[in-house]
């Protein structure tokens, strides 16, 4: 263990301080502006963080993605335009507040909650993950292999409505990770005799193209955006304090449940707030209820739910270098540039940096108060930026983003390359984030499953004789048999009612 | 630009093929039993499987459905420029940036979008100028990115502390 001096200490540091400041700013402004998400900020940020040293940079990621994640209800509250998606499940309760001249209320309740979920999930994370990472260290590479099939099939199922387009998705992406050469006999694989193919694909460049430049490109033909002048929001801390604790329930049941989710490879802040708004609606009387005091009960609990995610998302890529989303998965590429390799280890070498890293996220969340309040009266401004100035500027940073993290011109290409893949995909419901995990993961996979092939002998029985290994693989294959049960009944129930509706 | 999901299933389905057949030119090395083509042939089959799959579910619930539908860039001359604009900028900064350096070639890519998006061209050149000016001094100067000089090379010392 270590002492909470030591750590303290470690935070006191003015350019730390500075870092989160400037990332805090920088998040509010990246979320509250609609159509930029959480993930585009971080990605945005590689460039600049890859210069600092790893506490600050892993700060400046954790701040900016929390503050993203909140600052994407205030467009959604007061036009009724979700920042990020995360806040899409209570845009429509949010703006009818502030139709009703409530937008304090509205925003309060999403801010206050957003920084109780995200407290709550890191105490959670704080406690489980030196825990975990005790188990962790007698892993060997059949735990990894299952893992990451875990990992990767959370990701594929959650992903979107078709199982086959995101198993097409992950699919592609595991096949982008094969590029460059074979990590245990070193043949080149995939790189058509192009000597910037050798290397593999750059996360990065694929990461920017396929999320930050196919939204450019989805945007670029969309309506110029109507200013709103009404919604002056009132005093926030007056209306919002009474109103924490007849909401306690719902406060936690969507940080634990946002915490869960997003310790689930794969399943992000988006998926939590969904949850949490259909559980908050469903099965509590409160929030069931079309009045005021409902509304706010589903827009506390889904708004902690999207905050408390992200600490949820650090419990995998901490202990087990697992990304449970695409931030983290920017989170755990900067990790190791920096020399900090995510996995239990890290808690036995370096359990100072783990633990600052967990105390940075108290302190990011509590920051959101005060930074919050301020976001949301200095709104107006930010909606001014008109988007036909801005969306170049983005463009600028994610070529320079790619050319900075890459250092070669190739990189700018593949960010075209991909941009206009990722809008293709998009275009026809195929969901992108499996393939950056299969990206991420498909490494780790290969490796862990020659490993153990090498090690038996070509013997595949070694999967099950472990006792946590075979238990994580048949849990897995668990997970596939009911998920592709659940899909083929689903959908002959679908079919059954439509020709039940057709003979009617 | 959307298209039916049969034809997505039949891309999906040859891009599988077409790894399944390259991974059979990645010769295991001797006393290996699972060599650098044992991963690309489970992913080309699993694409081949998905794709396959996409198509019967293309055939069996889309029917009716056009194949190809108009992309919502082509509804106007503005949109398909707008929509355009943007990986040809990409292209040009590929092309452009080592023989004319980052700062002309960020301030005409950043001119061109405003202008392509309707902002008057006097403002576009201004934000555009002193956008780049800033963004080449916090990378290059302060972050030390091997940004490109071109035009200016003789003169970059001035500007490197």
């Amino acid at each position: 263990m270590v002492d909470a001096g030591s750590i303290l200490a470690q935070l006191a540091d003015p350019y730390l301080l500075l870092v989160i400041m400037v990332s805090a700013a920088y998040g509010l402004a990246i979320g509250s502006i609609p159509g930029l998400t959480a993930l585009m900020a971080t990605a945005l940020l590689v460039p600049f963080i890859i210069f600092m040293a790893p506490l600050p940079a892993i700060a400046s990621i954790i701040t900016a993605s929390a503050m993203a994640i909140f600052a994407g209800d205030i467009p959604g509250a007061l036009l009724r335009m979700p920042g990020t998606p995360a806040s899409a499940a209570y845009t429509d309760d949010a703006f009818k507040l502030t139709r009703q001249g409530k937008s304090a209320t509205a925003l309060g309740a999403g801010l206050f909650a957003s920084a109780f979920g995200g407290v709550a999930s890191a105490t959670i994370l704080t406690l489980a993950a030196p825990w975990l990472a005790r188990i962790a260290l007698s892993f060997s590479s059949v735990e990894y292999f299952w893992l990451g099939v875990l990992g990767l099939s959370c990701a594929t199922f959650v992903a979107g409505p078709s199982l086959l387009k995101g198993l097409a998705s992950l699919l592609f992406g595991l096949f982008l990770a094969t590029m460059g050469l074979d990590p245990i006999s070193g043949m080149p694989r995939f790189t058509f005799g192009s000597t910037n193919l050798v290397g593999g694909l750059g996360l990065i460049p694929v990461l920017i193209g396929l999320f930050a430049v196919s939204e450019l490109l989805r945007n670029s033909y969309g309506q110029d955006r109507q200013m709103s002048e009404k919604a002056k929001p009132t005093s926030i801390l007056k209306t919002v304090v009474k109103l924490m604790w007849p909401h306690k329930i719902g406060l936690l049941r969507g940080s634990l449940l946002g915490t869960i989710v997003g310790s689930l490879p794969g399943a992000g802040s988006d998926i939590a707030a969904w949850i949490s708004y259909a559980l908050a609606k469903k099965s509590s009387k409160r929030g069931g209820s079309d009045t005021e005091e409902g509304a706010v009960e589903r827009i506390m609990s889904a708004s902690a739910a999207n905050n408390a995610s992200l600490g949820g998302a650090y419990i995998p890529a901490t202990v087990f270098g697992i990304p449970g989303d695409a931030i983290t998965a920017i989170v755990i590429s900067v990790m190791f540039i920096k020399g900090v390799n995510p996995g239990p280890t890290l808690f036995l070498n370096q359990p100072q940096v783990i633990y600052a890293i967990f105390a940075i996220f108290f302190l990011a969340n509590l920051l959101m108060l005060p930074l919050g309040i301020a976001c949301i009266r200095a709104f107006g401004l930010i909606l001014r930026l008109p988007t036909s100035i801005i969306s170049p500027v983005i463009l600028l940073f994610c070529i320079l983003g790619a050319f900075s993290v890459e250092n070669t011109l190739f990189a700018v290409g593949l960010v075209a390359l991909f941009g206009l893949l990722g809008y293709v995909m998009e275009e026809n419901e195929v969901p992108l984030a499996p393939a950056i995990l299969g990206l991420i993961l498909g490494p780790l996979l290969e490796q862990t499953f020659m490993t153990t092939m090498l090690k038996s002998q070509g013997d595949l029985v070694t999967f099950f004789n472990r006792p946590i290994g075979g238990t994580i693989g048949a849990f897995t294959i668990l997970v596939w048999a009911l998920i592709i049960g659940l899909k083929l009944f689903a959908n002959r129930a679908k079919t059954d009612d439509s020709l039940a509706d057709t003979a009617a | 630009m959307k298209v039916h999901d049969s034809i997505v299933g039949l891309v999906v389905a040859i891009l599988g093929g077409a790894i399944a057949l390259y991974s059979q030119s990645l010769v295991p090395p001797r006393h290996l039993n699972y060599g650098p083509g044992f991963f690309p042939l489970l992913i080309g089959i699993g694409l081949l499987l998905v794709g396959g799959g996409l198509m019967v579910q293309g055939y069996v619930t889309g029917r009716g459905q056009p194949l190809v539908q108009r992309p919502r860039w082509l509804a106007s001359r503005d949109f398909t420029f707008r929509f355009w604009i943007i990986p040809i900028a990409i292209l040009f900064y590929w092309l452009a940036v080592t023989p004319l350096g980052f700062l002309a070639t960020s301030t005409i890519l950043l001119a061109m979008i405003q202008i392509a998006n309707g902002v008057r061209w006097k403002l576009a050149v201004t934000v555009a100028l002193i956008t780049s000016v800033v963004v080449n001094i916090l990378f290059a100067s302060i972050l030390h990115v091997p940004l490109s000089w071109g035009l200016l090379t003789p003169i970059s010392g001035w500007f490197i502390w």
